[in-house]
């Protein structure tokens, strides 16, 4: 391959930066988000891209990869005016973008998926030269310091090696600039360092590569520069070497904000234990203890990935967890969502289409799906009694304000804001607890997030505890008492009152302990 | 097709914008209305055809009870793989199902293993149940999809039964008190329609009125957002093909007493595609994308008015066949149209 056939570092030969984004727009409907955003390339260079979700590096990312335009400002590659406007274009410009999960199929061989976006050789234009193809295949690898048989399934493969053949399927359409867009997630340590010392070695070779990642240590164990975006737009561009961790944070998270709190009712007096958490550990969590009162919204946040999430499934045995949990002072078993609904929990999950809703039911079957026992006309012949049924559902929905054409509409008919409320309606029809509440504004509009958030006050005004995940750390001021901040699976702070911003938020999550 | 007659279901808001943004609204109007009531519909015409072609033949009280005998064991068989279907779960192990309970019950009773016909009839049933819960739990626990787990289960059923039977037919001593089930009448009635009516009543019941038929469509509907609501997902699968193998073995007994013969091999089998197509037909019926007891029944019926109307015409088999296959296809695509337009 010509690629490889070309020597070292090739800086001096080339004028101008490998790429270089000048002066990006673009809007999404009441968003802005890429605000007059500059960036550049060196080539050999690994430069990292860090910011807080939704600061704008996956739109920038797309843009470099063809999947969307830019509304004004330009894409250079190689100092000449590149238009992207699908992702051939970025392909044939030598541009590369490698996802989180791989763009891999699992079920063909590393040779073939290497060998997806190019092609295979040929012979004779019909039959696959499979002798060709292995050896094209086995150069690449080696190039990415993969030692795996090319016939392997990507299946078979670790998370690291997933991401090596990833790799290497760039290297194979001659990108010259890759993107690694959090590589790490899935990593562990040792995985990590072999994956950067992969990267250095492809750097020396003229590579440039752009690093995205949420994990701040990364950025100073691989990096050449560093670049940091909020808001859509550039906070500036740093060597490495010029930056440490704490000034990197700070211009992360920029001056403090002043945000409004929204009016919380004080009531100073917390209530019994409703939820005990000793020692719960998993894949994700590691050793956490938490208590949570009757009449408190506690905020759990962390970086994706890092146990958010996964405290509030382990608790509704929808993962498998170990440890001691207590639901009003009894010991629960939560095995299972059963076994976690019987202790008094309810899950609002995190997709709502998948997870939360029956979209054929109608609104009212949806309601009730939880307590179905409470309808019946006896125990042994279970008939649904449906005027009662309908009377308390059209009860609790017209406590949530539900708009709806009917009880007996479809829900899939409802709008997102709606289809929530109608999740939610489910667990107050079911009495519950503890409510876990896993992004439960997600995708839903402005109107109806206030809407939610009132209820989650109202939910505990009368008696019940919240656990509340979000992806918008405003809203963790916003709606909760107090905020617990977990990093890689461990409880690093405790946020509340004064304390309680989405800069010591973020501060936490990142692994900085001083809040 | 007619043109539309009565009143039409309130349309979906999406649905209307759609057709106002791609096809005349009267077009998307009738195709609705075609995959709503297209079968009730085909099954009036059809009936009307056949009246008008053979008035004195098809058109008698006589024929149409012919033809509720002659569905009735189709009907029975198809009710079950309906509750088997509404969670997603195809059942291919009926036929063999079927068989067995046809044979089990005549040569016990034969050979005097069971001494009474109502001991056999419930002895039979509750293996069946049993062969269901079991074809349930390798669904449920052990991850097999229902359509290979049947497909094994049925064969080993198929062969097990001709083992025990050493392929030989049981055609004597089969009690009286056991053929009424196939031959029996009460009043002008006969007996395999009764019980295709309780059967039809009593699913329709449970799938429409009960919490475990709410839990099913539920499971069918969103298995997932099911079990974080706290249903016994994997056990709602042992109750389904339970039902649809008690049905299935119920049939079976059905048709070896109406023949008065036991046996060991292929009395399902002629069941088995014929029930599927019944259901299918069903979900297109009143309530596209929902296998439900009234849509089964009226696929059912469609299949036998066609059998029995073309038998009288003098049409040959094959076309029989085609027809019921082209049917199956239009009914089938009518739903597919609205449930692909609603996502």
């Amino acid at each position: 391959m010509t690629q490889h056939d070309r020597p070292g570092r090739l800086d001096d030969s080339r004028p101008g930066p490998a790429v270089a984004v000048r002066d990006a727009v673009k809007d999404y409907p009441g968003q802005r988000a890429l605000n007059h955003m500059d960036f550049e390339l060196s080539q050999g260079e690994i430069h990292a891209l860090v910011g807080e979700n939704g600061a704008g590096k996956s739109t920038l990312i797309k843009a470099l990869a063809g999947v969307i335009g830019l509304d004004s400002g330009t894409i250079e590659v190689d100092g000449k005016p590149a238009s992207l406007n699908s992702p051939q274009d970025a392909f044939d410009l030598g541009l590369s973008v490698v996802h989180q999960h791989g763009n891999l199929v699992a079920d063909l061989s590393v040779l073939e998926n290497v060998l997806l976006a190019e092609g295979l050789d040929r012979r004779g234009g019909v039959l696959v030269d499979w002798r060709r193809s292995r050896r094209r295949v086995e150069i690449l690898l080696k190039r990415v310091g993969l030692d795996v048989d090319s016939r392997t399934l990507v299946r078979d493969l670790g998370p690291h090696q997933g991401a090596m053949v990833a790799i290497a399927k760039s290297l194979a359409s001659d990108a010259k600039v890759i993107v690694l867009d959090e590589p790490t997630t899935a990593l562990l340590p040792a995985e990590v360092q072999t994956l950067f010392t992969q990267m250095r070695r492809l750097a020396e070779e003229g590579i440039a590569f752009v690093f995205v990642t949420h994990r701040l240590g990364e950025v100073f164990d691989v990096s050449d520069r560093i670049t940091v975006m909020r808001d859509g737009a550039l906070v500036g561009t740093w060597d490495t070497s010029q930056l440490d961790h704490n000034t990197l944070v700070d211009q992360l998270v920029g001056p403090e904000r002043s945000l409004a709190q929204a009016a919380k009712p004080v009531d100073a007096t917390p209530g019994e234990v409703l939820l005990g958490i000793r020692d719960l550990r998993g894949d994700e969590l590691r050793g956490v203890d938490l208590d949570i009162r009757a009449g408190e919204v506690v905020g759990v946040a962390s970086l994706p990935g890092e146990g958010s999430s996964a405290l509030l499934e382990s608790l509704f045995g929808m993962r498998r967890s170990t440890g001691s949990v207590t639901v009003q002072g009894h010991p629960a078993l939560l095995r299972s969502p059963r076994h976690a609904i019987r202790s008094g929990l309810a899950m609002v999950p995190r997709d709502r289409l998948l997870q939360g809703l029956v979209a054929d039911l109608s609104v009212r079957e949806n309601a009730t799906l939880a307590s179905t026992r409470d309808y019946i006309s006896n125990s042994f012949v279970r008939f649904m009694r449906k005027g009662q049924e309908r009377r308390a559902a059209g009860h609790v929905l017209d406590r949530l304000k539900l708009k709806t054409t009917g009880l007996e509409a479809p829900v899939r008919s409802l709008s997102g804001g709606n289809q929530q409320k109608v999740v939610i309606g489910r667990w107050l029809l079911r009495k519950a607890q503890v409510y876990l509440l896993d992004s439960p504004t997600a995708a839903v509009d402005v109107h109806a997030k206030a809407e939610i958030y009132a209820l989650i006050r109202e939910l505990v005004a009368d008696g019940a505890a919240v656990l509340f995940t979000s992806t918008e750390l405003e809203e963790f001021v916003r709606v909760c008492d107090r905020v617990v901040v977990l990093n890689r699976g461990e409880v690093v702070g405790e946020l509340l009152g004064d304390d309680l911003t989405v800069n010591s938020i973020m501060r936490l999550s990142f692994g900085r302990k001083s809040a | 097709m007619p043109k539309p007659s009565v009143g039409l279901d309130p349309v979906h808001p999406l649905e209307t914008m759609a057709a106002k943004s791609r096809k005349p609204v009267d077009l998307e109007r009738l195709l609705s209305w075609v995959s709503r009531y297209g079968t009730i519909a085909s099954l009036v015409i059809i009936v009307i055809i056949f009246s008008v072609l053979r008035p004195s033949v098809f058109a008698t009280s006589l024929n149409f009870f012919n033809i509720l005998n002659q569905v009735s064991i189709l009907g029975i068989i198809a009710l079950g793989l309906t509750v088997a279907l509404v969670q997603g779960l195809f059942d291919l192990s009926v036929a063999a199902v079927a068989t067995l309970g046809g044979f089990m019950a005549t040569s016990w009773l034969a050979n005097g293993t069971v001494g009474s016909a109502v001991l056999a009839v419930l002895l039979v049933l509750v293996m069946a149940l049993l062969i269901g819960a079991i074809n349930g739990a390798i669904v449920s626990y052990g991850g097999i999809s229902a359509f290979i787990a049947t497909l094994a289960s049925g064969s080993i059923i198929t062969g097990a039964v001709l083992g025990i039977s050493h392929s030989q037919t049981v055609l004597s001593g089969i009690p009286d008190s056991f053929l009424i089930l196939g031959q029996g009448m009460f009043g002008p009635i006969p007996a395999p329609v009764v019980f295709f009516v309780v059967v039809a009543v009593v699913l329709y019941f449970v799938l429409e009125q009960t919490e475990q038929g709410r839990h099913m469509y539920a499971i069918g509907g969103n298995a997932e957002a099911s079990r974080l609501s706290g249903i016994p997902v994997k056990r709602y699968a042992l109750l389904a093909l339970a039902i649809s193998a008690a049905c299935a073995a119920l049939g079976g007994m059905i048709v070896a007493a109406n023949l008065g013969v036991g046996r060991p091999q292929g009395v399902g089998d002629t069941y088995l595609l014929d029930a599927f197509a019944a259901s299918f037909i069903g979900a297109s019926t009143l309530r596209p994308g929902r296998f439900h007891v009234f849509g089964t029944v009226v696929g059912v019926l469609l299949i036998g008015v066609i059998n029995n109307g073309l038998s009288i015409l003098g049409v040959e088999t094959f076309w029989q066949y085609a027809v019921r296959g082209a049917i199956l296809l239009v009914a089938v695509l009518g739903a597919g149209f609205l449930s692909a337009r609603r996502q």
